[in-house]
């Protein structure tokens, strides 16, 4: 406790040095409270349970360390359509109490928007790299995808940022193939 | 298999109470665990960790 608030005094002392922050929107809770709200009057439709064991065999199946250009592009379809049942789970249990079954639920929804910018960034990757290897590109492609892949959830858009390549206080290690 | 499961709801509840679970487990549940995950899926208000 004693360390969490000197961290805590820390944090705020050095956010307030920055004034470069975007101000927060006045509904910014509106997001966090809606979904609560669901899950507090939803009274049917599918369970958690269902909807994550459907998340993670799509991911396993379409997208693991071997990965083909088919059947990433069905874990496309695949995925959004896990997406939109996990808006529909219910949770029998309302209480206000240690409740895990809502625990479960909200982490479901944050499994779920990792899960759609894997899919759809690894679907887009046409590259292998590091541990990651597609059939049907298997070399390591420097000049096109020395990037990092950024999804936003409207339009499931991508966009790309270079890689930071000099770090600021130690020399910069040039990046080539794993080979062994 | 049948388990009696001492609960408490501090929400509603004035004082705890033996619950009573009948739930099917599969070979492949070997420990207790398994058991209370399969009962979470029969009642998702029995929290535990």
């Amino acid at each position: 406790m004693v360390f969490g608030r000197a961290a805590g005094d820390k944090m705020v002392e050095e956010v307030k040095k920055d004034a470069n922050h975007k101000p927060l929107p006045a509904d910014a809770c509106d997001m966090t409270l809606a979904r609560l709200n669901r899950l507090d009057t939803q009274t049917e439709g599918e369970t958690v349970k269902d909807v994550g064991n459907d998340l993670r065999l799509a991911m396993q199946t379409h997208c693991g360390v071997f990965r083909f250009p088919d059947l990433l592009h069905a874990g496309v379809a695949e995925i959004d359509k896990v997406a939109e049942r996990a808006k529909n789970t219910v949770i029998k249990d309302k209480s206000q109490v240690f409740n895990t079954a809502r625990v479960e639920a909200l982490e479901l929804d944050n499994l779920v928007e990792v899960a759609l910018a894997t899919m759809h960034a690894a679907e887009a990757r046409k590259e292998s790299r590091g541990a990651h290897c597609r059939e049907d590109f298997s070399e390591r492609d420097d000049v096109n995808w020395l990037t990092h892949s950024l999804y936003y959830r409207e339009g499931h858009k991508l966009a790309y940022k270079p890689v930071r390549l000099k770090p600021q206080t130690v020399p910069s290690f040039e990046p080539k193939p794993r080979v062994y | 298999m049948k388990f009696s499961i001492y609960r408490f709801n501090p929400d509603v509840d004035k004082k705890p109470y033996m619950q009573d679970y009948d739930v099917v487990l599969e070979d492949s549940d070997q420990m207790l665990l398994d058991a209370l995950l399969r009962i979470k899926d029969l009642d998702d208000s029995l929290s535990l960790r």
